[in-house]
């Protein structure tokens, strides 16, 4: 048995330890936000959270998450408030989607520990989540958006 | 008899460092300030018997110049705009620990990894591309260089560390750096014994 | 803004009532849900559909008004970023003057209904779903809005023509208002009106303005459903053990390991490989690679492509089938002033959509539900019928969100889906294929591998005088349905020509030829199809021709198109936006192309520095001309990730085969542009009443030409191969 905790929520699980933690999300715990794209932590689709860090769950095995916290998108937030959920709206950033429950996990970070971030700082943090649509540009302005909620106090 | 074992190996320790030393570009300047009483007989030869481990690609991809790592056997610029970060873990959203777990995982050209994947701190780079023997010796042996390691500690890194050990097992589809693991411990406490000699130049 | 109700589409095709029997044009009836459903016919169907159904009159079924006021737009073509579930509901919520935050969408079933109107079958490709849903879905706004009205007018004993529609209510007076909620019982059971009058333009409330689109919560918090994500009761999935080679079979296995793995429910051999079918994917995926599997490697085992291009390049030489012939291009060549010759190459493309390929099938004894991300309905759900030996009627084809489409998902053999089939056969419970991101770039139907010799010359004024195409590629169309349709009375693939064969430039002798090449790799459309080569090779070769003539080649094109006014728009707009005039720092350059595909016409100026051999895009400067358009915010957000596609194809991407194997396998060695690498893009509209042309794809075809331009005017080097390598550059 290997527990963690998801989005809040204490989870034991009968499961092979090598098993990457992504199909576990997705298959044992129903989770479908996170993606897969690549499996070898090319693509950053799989996002996740433990304790707080960004970690390509196609690559980490469950055995990694034993004991920690897992955050997925669905717990980003539980109503789109997460400043970058809203500056995602109102930039209207995605266009297929799929990438951006990765893009949106990596981006909490990066906000996280860089509160006003330089484009330099968005590149460093955002370089390793491949959008195949190109909302690049957006992803960016979204990013400068949502900490300018943050420094005016308009977010949590 | 173990005398006669170890000048034997010093001897040919001797001859493949010169053919080493012979194949790299001579060195700009001889480094000031090398301390002599620390200088063996055969000119460090100790240090240069386990230095292409050092020099491999396995080890001088985290100690390479720039804030960033390098991969490949190439030492090409690690892709994805991965960057040392404020402590050597990576920055941000792109952390070492974000692929890299601590253990290799079973296919070519998935990250690999060891405990505490991570590269030299920024106030501590130890960027040893670019040094000679001497100098790359020298900054070994020097604990405002080496994370304050006293020799004792430094050998036990270079022998026991599990980052430095992946150097050996670096997983599918890479090479493993020149030695092996055992001899280049028994070099390492060889040349901790004779007093941890550096190369003059 | 409302979410989809439901994540999985429900409706139930029998609550579409069509009546064949009158002529009437709409037809209402009372859904299950006791609300107003609008069935429809178009009439402005093509002669295509029409030989598809036997029929002039084909219907539809668009919108459907809840009592709980909320409006769900069912719509006909497939969500994959490009914004069909935002642009065509605004079309009928503006007819319909709907209350847009109660606006939400469905994605339709499959359903002859739901034809595209000009291509006779259900689909969405070639950029077309916003201008030939234009009228459709204003026609079905406009439809529902006359019964409300009259709904209205009923209960209150007033003239209908003295009401008026507002943000989902009807009014009347000062003081009388129904919301369509309230008069969605009694609007169900009117006939529909025999005529419906279309909006006057200049009241729009919607069209035209960057609404924000409706499906961007769910993209935000998990929720929107992929195919990769349906999950059934009872679902096994599936890997299948792909052969190593195009054409190789099967001759034998080995699943003595992988039988006995965990989770492993059973291994069978169908037409597409090996099928492991496992409790999880990651138990299948294991199985899989655990397999030992003997391919009889077939005629393609020795396929290089490298052997393929020096075929191409001695093919070149000699004349191919005639597909455009002005004057005399030959003649025209002997008698130049100066003359220049180049030839272009560029290599097999994967789609490499974010989602890799995968399909869920429940098959029954007398049904089969197939869930996927399709862009082909009519088409896969009639593949997987024959698979599943029912008729097509008894197979229902869910439509889920695509992450990303690029036109793989239009397989004109319905690849993915039909071995979906054959595995659910095997497997005897439902069951969802997985293709690895290595099975999907393998896996085929890739942008064919082009070469573009071209041959023009100037006079001694600098007076383009001659241009002479040679393509030689393979057909995406031969051997396909669509061949028959697309390539009627021609001796080549209009598909392979396209963006050439209608070479704007002002040039009195232009001779076009193509050379079908014979391959067995399969091959598709990827977004912007033959234009994705033909914009590089005819916008790299004006080029050419310009610095021959010794002129500007910005000026060089404006004197050429001096006759094709939208080409120019687009053309001055984007240069004059971009400050082509102005110097830019040493070691950096400006290149500029344009070109028209899919009705829409498209213009790039690019900025690029060349360091050590590395190229960086600094920054693109797009100007689009789609015609009338619906949605500023979309078409901005189209163009720009058309030209981050066509960048990524012109720096980065290139499939090659070695002893018939694929040497590429993931983003590591197919790589895709990167934030770091992502230029500064600005996007230009023109605004004016022209009919609307597309734009999911426009903005691709002239990304790699602009780069390459500009890397000339950085370096004096011309490139002449995709992708960019500057070891490679002349």
């Amino acid at each position: 048995m290997i527990g963690f905790s998801v989005n809040g929520k204490r989870v034991d699980l009968d499961v092979d330890p090598s098993t990457p933690l992504l199909w576990v999300i997705r298959e044992q715990l129903s989770l479908t936000g996170t993606k897969y794209g690549c499996g070898m932590a090319q693509c950053g689709a799989c996002t996740v959270h433990i304790n707080g860090e960004a970690v390509r769950s196609c690559v980490a095995p469950v055995s990694r998450a034993e004991g920690k916290s897992i955050t997925t998108i669905e717990g980003l937030s539980p109503d789109l408030s997460h400043p970058l959920q809203r500056a995602w709206l109102e930039e209207d950033v995605p266009q297929c989607g799929y990438c951006q429950s990765g893009q949106l996990m990596s981006a909490a970070v990066l906000l996280r520990e860089k509160p006003a971030p330089t484009d330099e700082d968005i590149d460093e943090a955002m370089t390793g989540n491949i959008c195949r649509c190109g909302t690049y540009p957006r992803i960016r302005r979204a990013i400068h958006r949502a900490a300018e909620m943050v420094a005016k106090g308009g977010a949590r | 008899m173990k005398r006669v074992e170890f000048f034997v190996a010093v001897l040919i320790l001797a001859v493949c460092a010169g053919a080493l030393w012979l194949s790299r570009p001579v060195a700009a300047a001889e480094p000031p300030n090398t301390p002599r009483a620390a200088s063996d007989s055969n000119d460090g030869a100790l240090f240069t018997a386990f230095v292409p481990v050092l020099r491999h690609p396995r080890c001088m991809n985290c100690h390479s110049k720039g804030d960033y790592p390098r991969q490949g056997d190439d030492s090409h610029r690690h892709t994805m705009d991965i960057r040392r970060g404020p402590a050597g873990f990576g920055v941000t959203a792109a952390k070492c620990s974000t692929c890299h777990q601590d253990h290799n995982l079973g296919n070519v050209h998935l990250p690999p990894g060891a405990p505490a994947w991570h590269l030299p701190s920024p106030s501590m780079p130890m960027i040893w591309e670019g040094l000679t023997d001497a100098q790359l010796c020298q900054s070994l042996k020097d604990p405002k260089q080496n994370q304050g390691r006293n020799l004792d500690q430094l050998v036990e890194h270079l022998t026991e560390d599990k980052l430095v050990a992946w150097g050996w097992n670096p997983g599918p589809g890479r090479t493993p750096v020149p030695i092996p693991h055992d001899e280049f411990s028994a070099k390492v406490k060889v040349w901790q014994a004779a007093g941890a000699p550096c190369p003059s130049r | 803004m409302i979410r989809r109700t439901v994540t999985r589409p429900t409706m139930n095709t029998s609550q579409i009532i069509a009546d064949t029997g009158r002529r009437n044009f709409l037809k209402a009836s009372v859904a299950a849900s006791g609300g107003l459903l609008i069935g429809f016919r178009f009439p402005g169907v093509s002669a295509m559909a029409a030989e598809s159904s036997g029929s002039t009159f084909m219907p539809n079924a668009f919108v459907r008004i809840g009592s709980d006021e909320r409006v769900t737009v069912i719509v006909n073509h497939s969500e994959m970023g490009q914004g069909v579930y935002t642009s065509l509901p605004m079309l009928l919520a503006e007819e319909l003057d709907a209350d847009w935050t109660k606006v939400g969408f469905e994605p339709a079933p499959v359903d002859p209904k739901y034809n595209h109107p000009a291509f006779g079958m259900q689909m969405t490709g070639g950029s077309s779903s916003v201008w030939s849903g234009l009228e459709q879905f204003r026609q079905a706004g406009a439809a529902a809005r006359a019964m409300l009205i009259a709904a209205a007018a009923q209960q209150w004993n007033v003239d209908a023509s003295t009401c008026r529609t507002e943000s989902g209510a009807v009014l009347n007076g000062s003081n009388r208002k129904l919301t369509y909620g309230h008069l969605a019982a009694a609007a169900a059971k009117l006939p529909p009106p025999e005529h419906v009058q279309l909006k006057d333009p200049k009241t729009f409330k919607l069209i035209g303005k960057p609404i924000k689109r409706l499906d961007t919560p769910e993209k935000l918090n998990g929720k929107a459903e992929f195919g990769i994500d349906v999950k059934l009761p009872g679902m096994l999935t599936a890997v299948i053990a792909r052969p190593p080679i195009f054409g190789a079979k099967m001759k034998s296995f080995d699943d003595a390991k992988a039988r006995s793995m965990p989770g492993v429910r059973k291994i069978v051999a169908i037409p597409a490989g090996v099928a492991v079918i496992a409790d999880t994917f990651w138990q299948a995926k294991v199985a899989r690679d655990a397999l030992r599997v003997e391919w009889d490697e077939g005629s393609m085992q020795n396929f290089d492509t490298s052997k393929m291009m020096q075929g191409f390049r001695e093919r070149a030489k000699t004349p191919g089938t005639s597909v455009r012939k002005d004057g005399d291009a030959d003649g025209a060549l002997e008698s130049a002033a100066k003359k220049i010759e180049a030839v272009y190459e560029v290599p097999y493309l994967s789609h490499l959509m974010m989602e890799p390929l995968n399909c869920t099938v429940d098959l029954r004894a007398d049904s089969c539900e197939v869930w996927t991300g399709s862009q082909f309905q009519t088409i896969d759900r009639a593949n997987a019928a024959k698979i599943a030996g029912l008729p097509p009627e008894k197979v229902q084809l869910h439509t889920t969100f695509l992450g990303g489409g690029f036109g793989r998902r239009a397989n004109p053999q319905s690849d993915f889906v039909v071995e979906a089939v054959h595995v659910a056969k095997a497997a005897g419970t439902p069951v969802k294929v997985i293709w690895t991101r290595e099975d999907d770039m393998a896996g085929g139907w890739y942008r064919p591998a082009f070469l573009h010799a071209i041959e023009g010359g100037v006079d001694a004024s600098g007076n383009a005088v001659s241009w002479r195409s040679r393509l030689v590629g393979q057909s995406i169309m031969a051997g396909t349905l669509f061949a028959a349709m697309m390539m009627k009375g021609k001796e080549y693939d209009p598909a392979s020509v396209e963006g050439v064969d209608d070479l704007p430039y002002a040039i009195p002798n232009v001779t076009v030829e193509s050379h079908q090449a014979e391959v067995n790799v399969p091959v598709q459309w990827l977004r912007s199809v033959g234009h994705s080569h033909t914009a590089f090779a005819v916008e790299c070769f004006v080029d050419e021709l310009a610095a021959l003539a010794g002129k500007d080649p910005y000026q060089f094109r404006r004197a050429l198109l001096q006759k094709q006014p939208r080409h120019l728009g687009v053309l001055d707009l984007a240069a004059q936006k971009a400050g082509w005039d102005k110097p830019l720092p040493k070691g950096m350059g400006r290149g500029i192309a344009v070109h028209f595909a899919f009705g829409s016409y498209s213009a790039h100026v690019t900025e690029v520095s060349v360091t050590d051999g590395q190229v960086r895009v600094h920054r693109m400067v797009c100007a689009i001309d789609c015609g009338e358009y619906v949605n500023p915010g979309i078409i901005a957000a189209q163009t720009e990730g058309g030209a981050i596609f066509g960048a990524s194809a012109a720096l980065f991407q290139e499939l090659t085969f070695e002893n018939g194997r694929l040497q590429q396998t993931n983003f590591n060695t197919f790589p895709v542009m990167r934030m770091d690498e992502c230029p500064k893009i600005e996007t230009h509209i023109v605004n004016n009443q022209e009919k609307s042309g597309g734009i999911g794809e426009p903005g691709v075809p002239c990304a790699a030409p602009a780069i390459a331009n500009a890397i000339f005017a950085a370096t004096g080097k011309r490139i002449r191969r995709l992708p960019i390598r500057m070891t490679e550059a002349v």
